[in-house]
């Protein structure tokens, strides 16, 4: 399957945080293709292990989040409108006036109440018009704690460029799934880990890494990008490359990963660039900190819009992200 | 086991965060005759285990937090004032000429002091911290001095009172109510009945950091856990979205970071046994032990059942006893169905 498909096919699976559907989901089907075991833990993690041809082979985890941030059904008023809360770091500006779909199918536009400023824009003025006029009927089709995300809206844009929701961090599973087909003889016992509840604070990779217990470990996910107007000062530029990570408001990386990937990269002449994330953190922080610790890094695909509907990547960008991965797999750590 | 009685036999007794022990003993008389063993755990957690004699059974946690927000002392003022810090989430608009007790040396009365309405026009009508608050105790400053320190324990008064409707007002209703619901919970199911090992983890700390139930999980390594905490009943000044309802039952929680298979099978419970229930959805965070539970070990399957309370961390916390014998009724049902069996760790191999 070529990148871009393996891409939309993930965005149009629904995941939102708490209900990633393990063992009936794409992700499940396809990486079990590739590994030798796959094992869901109670907290709905897929821990997928390749094993090393050699004996004694330490533990390499990689991490990618499977879920999305979206929406939940909170209170269904008298007329039959859907109230929801935000699971996640909702941008409610984008959220207002979009397509959602439910977990059983539902469809509904999640709309703004009239003459709300965009300015005083918040989920609580957000309601689901699913087309009922009362709350008995609406109560048929969806339920309190049913969750809701945008409908499937991938988009090729020019020049490689490709735009939709959920890239965060569909990607970052894309890059999972298209390593464990590439690498070849990796010295490490490998654990493509795909991690659940990561919007809601990092939940799913706490106890991943509990039970793989990894040596090593580096998160996939997107970061942001210094190249939209009106954005912070940042390095990271769509384009230029895998963004190596030194630290996000979450963690501080491994030096020794660190120097690790970018010896790689100038080795196999990957495109990269150095990313310090100042809002967001990822599950880099569970590799570092859980149990005994590993030694622990992130690759970052740089994307513009991050939490919005069109979240957009560059495939030049995903590609050596996917490079870098498998490099770093196949390579020695400690050479 | 009537809930009105046991509440009372434990009302006047202290148990801000950090000083769990001092209600133990009262605990203990609760838990006597119900579980096989209640031992105290190193950070002040009580830990109460009945086992149902079948084998392979599996383990289920039902927690309550034994802690109460309060006040620890900061500072003995000149004229004999004390100042103290929260622990735990207060209110300040509520401490103005409020009554308290400080658990020093000896146990004594005190009130926060405030600006009589003749003088009080200039006050600051913005919340004040804390640390801006004194209390008055009667003694003077060097006698202060040899009763309490930095540390001492200092808890508003409230009083238990019963309200109509068999509605009860009291301080510390959160969440030593939930901790009694449980225990008559387990004392309500028929050995025969029992389908799981109960280990009833009255956890500590739940206030500040969550500490008990952090650690109790890894002393327990249960299968399952039911965490049972109080929530926001609908009044004026909450929004209705999303507040619960008194006499309708207990609560379960279906939010991103709760068992959504846990949940489902409680409801079914529910149903099967006809017992009200109502479903709340809180988006990210239960803000119970519940959040903490979830992530440990490899993972426990968790949830959380609320009971509708008004006026959250204050002293005239109000709950209907007709809803505590609904969770507890509710707990027992649950235990006594063992259809759930916790999540499988589901390994498939390829050769």
């Amino acid at each position: 399957m070529k990148s871009e498909k393996l891409i939309e096919k993930l965005t149009s699976e629904i995941s939102v945080s708490g209900a990633e559907y393990g063992k009936d989901s794409f992700i499940y089907s396809e990486i079990s293709k590739y590994t030798d075991t796959v094992t869901i833990d109670p907290m709905g993690n897929i821990i997928a292990l390749k094993k090393s041809e050699k004996a004694d082979a330490k533990k390499f985890m990689l991490a990618a989040h499977m879920d999305e941030i979206g929406f939940l059904v909170h209170y269904i008023d008298e007329k039959g409108r859907v109230r929801v809360s935000g699971i996640g770091g909702i941008n409610s500006v984008s959220s207002a006036y979009t397509n959602v779909v439910f977990e059983n199918g539902i469809k509904g536009v999640l709309v703004a109440e009239e003459n709300t400023k965009n300015a005083d824009l918040s989920v609580k003025k957000l309601y689901v018009d699913i087309g009922t006029k009362s709350r008995k009927e609406a109560e048929k089709l969806v339920s309190v704690g049913m969750r809701c995300t945008m409908v499937p809206n991938f988009t090729k844009l020019y020049g490689g460029k490709i735009s939709s929701h959920a890239l965060d961090d569909k990607v970052g599973c894309a890059l999972l799934i298209e390593a464990a087909q590439r690498v070849e003889n990796s010295p490490y016992d490998v654990y493509y880990v795909f991690t659940s509840q990561e919007e809601v604070g990092l939940r799913g990779s706490a106890t991943a890494a509990f039970s793989v217990a990894p040596d090593y470990g580096i998160a996939v996910d997107v970061t942001d990008t210094g190249d939209v107007p009106g954005c912070d000062p940042m390095e990271v530029m769509m384009g230029k490359g895998a963004a190596i990570k030194i630290k996000d408001s979450s963690a501080i990386c491994s030096v020794k990963m660190v120097e690790y990937l970018k010896r790689i990269a100038t080795e196999n002449k990957i495109p990269h660039q150095l990313e310090i994330l100042l809002a967001g953190g990822t599950d880099t922080r569970s590799l570092l900190m859980t149990g005994r610790g590993a030694v622990a890094g992130a690759i970052s695909v740089p994307t513009r819009y991050i939490h919005s509907n069109v979240e957009t990547i560059d495939m030049k960008d995903y590609n050596a992200c996917l490079k870098l991965l498998v490099c770093a797999l196949e390579g020695n750590i400690d050479a | 086991m009537n809930i009105e009685k046991s509440l009372r036999l434990i009302a006047g007794t202290p148990s801000v965060s950090g000083y769990e022990y001092l209600l133990h003993e009262g605990i203990f008389s609760l838990c006597k005759g119900v579980f096989d063993s209640v031992v105290s755990l190193k950070d002040n957690s009580v830990l109460a285990v009945k086992k149902c004699g079948r084998e392979n059974a599996p383990k289920i946690l039902l927690n309550a937090h034994i802690d109460q927000i309060g006040m620890y002392v900061t500072a003995v003022h000149e004229g004999g004032f004390l100042s103290v810090v929260n622990i735990g989430g207060i209110d300040t608009n509520i401490l103005y000429a409020s009554q308290v007790t400080v658990y020093g040396k000896k146990t004594i009365k005190g009130v926060f002091v405030s600006t009589p309405p003749h003088l009080s026009g200039d006050r600051d009508a913005k919340l004040e911290k804390i640390s801006d608050f004194l209390i008055d105790t009667g003694l003077t400053e060097e006698e202060l001095k040899d009763i309490v320190e930095t540390g001492t324990p200092v808890v508003l008064d409230g009083a238990l009172d019963l309200l109509q409707n068999n509605m009860i007002s009291s301080g510390s209703m959160d969440d030593r109510i939930c901790m009694i619901a449980i225990i008559k919970a387990v004392s309500m199911i028929p050995p025969a009945e029992q389908k799981y090992d109960i280990y009833a983890l009255f956890s500590s700390q739940e206030e500040v950091t969550s500490l008990g139930a952090s650690t109790g999980v890894y002393e327990i390594e249960p299968d399952m856990a039911l965490v049972v905490d109080v929530g926001h009943a609908n009044m004026k000044g909450i929004d209705k979205i999303g507040s619960l309802k008194y006499k309708k039952g207990p609560a379960v929680s279906f939010s991103a970071t709760t068992s959504r298979k846990l949940s489902e099978a409680i409801c079914r419970c529910a149903e099967v046994n006809n017992i009200p229930y109502q479903r709340v959805s809180e988006a990210n965070n239960t803000g119970t032990d519940a959040h903490n539970i979830q992530i440990a070990l490899e993972g426990i399957p968790a949830t959380v059942l609320s009971l509708p309370l008004r006026n959250m961390h204050t002293p005239c916390e109000i709950i209907s006893l007709e809803d505590c014998d609904n969770m507890a009724a509710l707990i027992s049902a649950f235990v006594a169905d063992g259809t759930y069996r916790g999540e499988e760790v589901c390994i498939v191999g390829k050769s």
